[in-house]
């Protein structure tokens, strides 16, 4: 009997297992060298990375003392993922009951014959659920998951109700604390669809990249090992405002009740600051929610402009006198004791040009002149200013020009000058008090805030105080943007507005404060000439006149209650101005005179 | 002459046994050789599964550490969203027509002219804007995670090189 050694069993074996590692091995190298290799990898390659676009934060919207006007909150898109969904009528009936989704209209959805050469994979059920009904949904698909798992039966198991496949996913969605308060400012952001979403009209259209930031599109490796720092997304740019939140929420509480009380068709108020051009407030009407933009069409059905202070031009009638009586004294024409004898009218261009009551007013002066606000007398001095002296005016108080306000939507009409073929001679006496000329109020106050601040400088209007980037605050200067008249010629002319509207016991009249201002009453050109009974009525003041701090301008269109500008404009003046110098901790003028003398004895 | 054969015979058995010995002294025993291969064997088994042990340690270390990054990077994610969204609800919560519900509820009425009296007050210069962010500075953003922690064992060296090479004359300080 032969007798196998052992060296030779485990030299065999060990053969054998080599052998097996070495044809391992070889496969191995087969198979990393092999012609499908290749298409593998290139496969392997699509999963190893996920194409993901990051939206930066939208930036937020603040007042000038930091409340915030526009920010984001969160929310979630929740759908379902068709293949791995087991029970959808249990999904349909908590959507109904957390998110108040229509039972119906989910479970058509969900349970919808599939299109086999379109094949779904997720759908959509809702985009703007609360992190609340969130917490309610994965607490109630917490407790459904623990039934199942406690059940041992595998047939019952299958017949519990499930939330599974139900998925969601958080992100920002724009959102505006104050509604309505300054809507006509802010505009709005169509959140509804990320990739679609803009900002449109006020400040979210005009500064739009700069709120939005840069999208970014990154590689995120599912790989753990490739997985580094992801590249810093910062948010957009947040803007803080001009706009005094209290301000514009008298504004538009004084304006609606003007709009309503003269049942005017809309009305507009804007309030600056004319020694830097920074506005205050800007009210409007109609006003959107901008939380429900998509009212937008239905609220301004075409042609009515998101934002008339900047969207819509008007003849502004006579409170365009005041350009014209700025323009003849600073030419030298005229001075504020310049006598003219009103005959009732004068012929310009071949037109005869009468007063607002057709009457005439005898001998007066230029202060006189707008006091009464008489037509024929601006004409005049129109007239004798000449059609190159009184244009050249009117250009460099910007009239005919965008003032490059920071609101999307401004519009201008062009101002026909001397030499135009649609300018015709008897322009010069119509432009001279506001008929034949059109402007929008953002204009006006713009270039009557050269006049208010006695130094003859007219200041860019702006709602843009300063811009938050990075975590580090910008400031945005003021800027003039040209110096129509001297300071002498603001300073004359704003002490003889005050004047002529004591001098008539104007409704602007604000107790203890003096105030200079003007109305205007515009007629309302149609298809066959001016529509009689229709007016614009409006109103600019200023004041106070010693240490000017404010202007406001008011327009109303076309009041039933009155048509003229010093019955329903003027007291809307007086009622802001009253409650704006409380709101701007500004003393009447006696108390603010004592206070500061006994400031210059304590600091002397 | 047979004397003669038997001495020399008997030599070189001598001389034979004698070199077996030596032979015999010099080498191994067999299980020592075997203990000796055996630990040899362990030795370098032990040395290779270090090596796999210390490679895959780091692996897993990397790996875990990447996706802990990308942990962290969702929460700050989470975390900035829900700032957002706390800040609006705040903003909410006092906007301009919740606090003046508050303050009717609380039995306030807005100021008429008559109620104010304006005073002197040393030093006040009056409402100041609430600074929202720091003004401008030349802060130059550094990434989160340090060179170390990506570097290679050769960059770290050939930047420490370069670093000493920086210094004043290129002396140690």
């Amino acid at each position: 009997m032969s007798k196998i050694s052992p060296i030779s069993r485990y030299t065999f074996i060990g053969g054998a297992l080599t052998l097996v590692g070495l044809l391992i091995f070889v496969w191995m190298i087969q198979i990393q060298t092999s012609e499908s290799a290749e298409d593998l990898r290139a496969m392997g390659q699509n999963y190893t990375y996920i194409l993901k676009t990051i939206f930066p934060e939208r930036g937020n919207i603040y007042d000038r003392w930091g409340h915030l006007l526009a920010g984001n909150v969160e929310v979630y898109e929740i759908g379902v993922d068709l293949p791995s969904m087991k029970d959808p009528k249990t999904i349909a009936i908590t959507l109904a009951e957390v998110a108040g989704l229509d039972y119906g209209k989910v479970y058509g959805e969900l349970t919808k014959e599939e299109d086999p050469d379109r094949p779904r994979r997720y759908v959509v059920l809702a985009n703007d659920l609360t992190p609340e009904m969130i917490d309610q949904i994965k607490a109630q698909k917490e407790q459904l998951d623990a039934q199942i798992n406690l059940e041992t039966n595998a047939r019952k198991r299958a017949a519990l109700p499930s939330l599974e496949g139900l998925l969601w996913s958080p992100r920002l969605q724009r959102s505006y604390p104050e509604g309505t308060l300054g809507a006509s400012i802010l505009g709005f952001y169509s959140y509804k669809d990320p990739n679609e979403a803009k900002g449109y009209f006020g400040v979210e259209g005009e500064y739009d990249d700069l709120l939005a930031g840069q999208p970014v599109q990154i590689l995120v490796p599912t790989d753990p090992y490739l997985i580094g720092e992801s590249p810093s997304i910062p948010p957009g740019v947040s803007l803080v405002l001009t706009i005094d939140r209290e301000i514009q929420a008298m504004t538009e509480r004084v304006l609606d009740e003007a709009v309503a009380d003269n049942d005017a068709e809309s009305g507009t108020i804007i309030i600056m600051d004319p020694r830097n051009g920074e506005i205050l407030a800007m009210a409007t009407t109609p006003r959107l929610d901008p939380n429900e933009y998509w009212m937008y069409e239905e609220i301004f059905p075409n042609p009515i402009p998101f934002n008339r202070a900047v969207g819509q031009t008007y003849e502004p009638g006579s409170v365009f006198k005041v350009l014209t009586v700025a323009a003849g004294i600073d030419a030298g024409i005229v001075t504020p004791d310049t006598p003219f004898l009103d005959t009732g009218v004068i012929n310009v261009g071949g037109i005869p040009i009468y007063n607002w009551n057709r009457g005439a007013w005898g001998p007066q002066t230029v202060t006189g002149c707008m006091q009464h606000s008489l037509n024929v007398c601006l004409a005049w001095i129109a007239q004798e200013m000449g059609p190159t002296t009184f244009y050249t005016y009117l250009q460099r108080f910007g009239i005919g020009h965008l003032t490059g306000v920071d609101l999307a939507g401004e519009v201008n009409y062009p101002l026909s000058v001397a030499g135009d073929p649609n300018w015709y001679p008897a322009n010069l006496g119509t432009n001279s008090f506001g008929q034949g000329v059109a402007t929008t109020p953002i204009q006006m106050i713009t270039s009557i805030s050269a006049v208010a601040n006695k130094e003859g400088k007219m200041m860019a209007p702006h709602v843009l105080k300063a811009v938050i980037e990075n975590g580090e605050q910008y400031n945005n200067p003021p800027q003039v943007i040209g110096t129509p008249i001297s300071a002498e010629t603001a300073r004359t002319v704003t002490h003889m507005l005050a004047e002529s509207l004591e001098g008539e016991s104007s409704e602007a009249l604000v107790e203890g404060y003096r105030v200079a201002g003007k109305t205007g009453t515009g007629e309302i050109p149609g298809p066959g000439g001016y529509l009689s009974n229709l007016t614009n009525a409006s109103f600019v003041g200023w004041g106070p006149v010693d240490d000017p701090q404010f202007i406001v301008y008011v327009w109303l269109e076309k009041p039933t209650t009155s048509p003229w500008g010093s019955v329903v404009a003027a007291p809307v003046f007086r009622e802001v101005v009253e409650n704006l110098v409380i709101l701007l901790d500004l003393p009447p003028d006696s108390v603010r005179q004592q206070l500061a003398s006994q400031q210059g004895i304590s600091a002397r | 002459m047979e004397t003669q054969v038997n001495e020399d015979m008997h030599g070189w058995s001598r001389a034979v046994a004698m070199e077996k010995r030596l032979v015999q002294a010099y080498r191994q025993a067999p299980w020592r050789i075997q203990t000796q291969r055996g630990v040899l064997i362990l030795v370098v088994s032990i040395l290779i599964i270090s090596i796999f042990w210390v490679m895959v340690s780091v692996s897993v270390q990397a790996a875990t550490a990447g996706l802990q990054l990308q942990t962290l990077e969702d929460e700050r994610e989470d975390l900035r969203r829900q700032i957002a969204g706390l800040r609006t609800k705040i903003a909410i919560q006092t906007s301009k027509a919740q606090m003046e519900q508050r303050a009717a509820a609380l039995g306030f009425v807005p100021v008429t002219p008559e109620d104010i009296t304006y005073i002197v007050v040393p030093g006040y210069t009056g409402r100041t804007p609430e600074i929202q962010a720091s003004p401008p500075s030349k802060t130059i953003q550094q990434p989160l995670i340090k060179p170390s922690y990506t570097q290679s064992l050769w960059e770290w060296l050939l930047q420490g090189v370069l670093e000493f090479s920086e210094q004043p004359g290129g002396m140690l300080p």
